[in-house]
């Protein structure tokens, strides 16, 4: 049996499937479509797949279908069943503290994306320069440990820095409890998920691009403007793609560090909660769901238009 | 002369940046792992070092229970997202089946749910719904998955990428079963990632505030989630030190991990490498 199956594996080389791509054409074939052991494969494929995908499924049905079904009810309500009403979208659309709250967190947002990017790139750049090991390591651990630290202690880092007597106040002493230090302790919290994908980008740079840039007699400002980020602008909007998301959506860094005084959109989210107004907060929820997906979707387009790396043919053969 | 100064130059503002970088990341943690042995609260003026803070963290009951729940969350969160996770990017890299590209846009896209939303929603579902979930420890590793769950596909599905196919198909022609080919040929190579995953999974899990928020209520919750409610009411040094006992573990856990991944590296480094395996 075992060496039949031998056999014809020998007569029909399977073609190295690194990540699907090569193995599409036999998909067509009738012949396998019809082989035992194929179906006995999708079948283990379901069963593997099985648990996670209908997890998902089932949370992401509910989410969309509660969070719809609750914002159609009374404001004030934690009933499933309430009578329907439009009252709560009819409030939030025309609400004036609804749109500030919409209006600071999308600022927050951008601020914080934009900073947090403009430190990222020379630091990823740095990463992948620096020939020292142990010095490029150290840099590493620097900025990636964070990571492992959660960010309530984080946070909890920054309001003792921007206290009355901490380290900060003297220079940022207004800053605790406002915008500027809700922006500052997100930088913090945001850069390591920013290096990331400048990494990447900086990384397959083909090889002497800027070398020869500079040959040809270009300053080092024209190699940076004209060179250097467009070939890295992919890497730049997915870092401010991914900073944008995740600040936009962030809950406890804004609560701590803004004291109630900086309202964003999550934490609105969990104080409607906190006075039983269920509609609201669902409707709330629904409106951050959509600048999330929004703000993923406006930079996926952005990050194909800036691919300018097709564009080049030069720059295209070198990378192979 | 000229390029030399310029290069000069250039270096120093390097080292400037990269070390006022360097403050800008440490200097956080460091002031409150400082402030977690020092002897006056805020305001005081007093010095002198201190264990203090420390005995009360341990002593203060929300902390010691939110570190038994966070615990439990994160083991059990832990291990059902990467049995699972891995079972799928195993599915989705190794078999060929109808529908992986839509699966594998699935798998990602918890990442894009903010938290937030994801923890209210869960509230909402269980307190309608199943009431008896909120405010259990299974209850919150259940939402818990969906956030750890893309990242151990990820992380699983590029290792798995990675190899070469060919070797686990040799050991099933070679009479071994799917799950023996699996656990003797696959697993060892994957082991690395898996590592990776579980303790990246379960610091996720066992850090998480957006989601926990909502799951339990404020006196019996998880301990980043007590941490925060505390520091809602006030400022205090208990939550320093709790915070540098956090800061410890993170780093302690990611130092053993890191030390085993180089043991696995060394173990697969002296065994038989899989040979000219696949070049794009």
């Amino acid at each position: 049996m075992n060496g039949l199956r031998a056999s014809v594996r020998a007569e029909a080389p399977e073609p190295v499937r690194s990540d699907g791509g090569p193995s599409v054409p036999d998909r067509n074939d009738p012949k396998r479509r019809k082989d035992p052991k194929r179906r006995r494969g999708y079948l283990l494929a379901a069963a593997l797949v099985a648990p996670g995908a209908l997890y998902l499924l089932l949370v992401f049905c509910s989410i969309v279908l509660l969070l719809l079904s609750y914002s159609f009810r009374t404001e004030r309500t934690s009933r499933l069943f309430a009578p329907f009403d439009t009252g709560t979208w009819n409030r939030l659309l025309h609400d004036a503290y609804t749109a500030d709250v919409l209006w600071t967190t999308l600022r927050v947002g951008a601020t914080v994306a934009v900073l947090t990017v403009l430190i990222a790139y020379p630091v990823a750049w740095c990463l992948l320069r620096i020939r020292r090991w142990w010095l490029s390591g150290l840099l590493m651990f620097v900025v990636f440990s964070p990571i492992l630290i959660s960010v309530v202690v984080r946070s909890y880092g920054w309001i003792l820095l921007l206290a009355p007597d901490g380290l900060l106040h003297g220079p940022l002493g207004s800053w605790l409890y406002h915008e500027p230090g809700v922006v500052l302790a997100l930088v913090h919290v945001e850069l390591p998920f920013a290096i990331v994908p400048l990494l990447g980008s900086i990384r397959s740079l083909p090889d002497g691009v800027l070398e020869a840039a500079a040959d040809l007699g270009a300053s080092p400002w024209r190699r940076l403007r004209s060179v250097l980020l467009p070939l890295t602008m992919p890497g730049v909007i997915a870092s401010l793609q991914l900073v944008f998301a995740l600040t936009v959506s962030a809950f406890a860094t804004p609560s701590l560090l803004g004291g109630g005084r900086v309202a964003v959109l999550a934490q609105s989210v969990y104080q409607n909660i906190q006075q039983l107004q269920w509609p609201l907060a669902a409707a709330q929820a629904l409106v951050l769901l959509g600048v999330a997906l929004t703000v993923l979707a406006t930079f996926n387009r952005l990050g194909r238009l800036a691919d300018v790396r097709h564009r080049l043919p030069a720059a295209g053969q070198g990378e192979g | 002369m000229s390029v030399l100064t310029s290069r000069r130059v250039l270096a120093a503002v390097r080292a400037l940046f990269l070390t006022a970088t360097a403050l800008f990341v440490l200097l956080p943690l460091a002031v409150v792992v400082v402030n977690s042995f020092r002897g006056a609260t805020a305001a005081g003026g007093g010095a002198g070092l201190t264990l203090r803070w420390y005995r009360e963290a341990l002593s203060y009951e929300p902390f010691t229970t939110g570190l038994l729940y966070s615990t439990q969350v994160a083991v059990l969160a832990t291990l059902i997202s990467v049995v699972v996770g891995t079972m799928a990017a195993y599915a989705v890299a190794r078999l060929d089946f109808p529908g992986r590209e839509p699966l594998r846009s699935l798998f990602v896209a918890p990442l894009s749910l903010p938290r937030v939303v994801a923890g209210f929603c869960l509230f909402v579902l269980y307190a309608s719904l199943f009431p008896a979930a909120y405010g259990t420890v299974g209850g919150i590793a259940f939402a818990h998955c969906l956030l750890l769950l893309p990242f151990v596909v990820a992380v699983v599905g590029a290792a798995l990428a990675g190899l070469d196919p060919a070797l686990e198909e040799a050991a099933r022609d070679l009479g071994a079963s799917p799950l023996a080919a699996f656990a003797r040929i696959t697993l060892p190579q994957i082991r690395p990632a898996l590592l990776a995953a579980t303790v990246f999974a379960f610091l996720t899990s066992f850090d998480e505030v957006d989601t926990s928020v909502f799951l339990m209520p404020a006196d019996t919750t998880t301990l980043p989630v007590a941490m925060f409610l505390r520091l809602e009411q006030r400022q205090d040094p208990t939550v320093t030190a709790m915070s540098s006992l956090l800061i410890a573990g993170s780093l302690l856990l990611a130092a053993l991990a890191a030390v085993a991944a180089r043991r696995v590296a060394a173990a697969l480094v002296h065994t038989p490498a899989p040979q000219g395996a696949h070049s794009p």
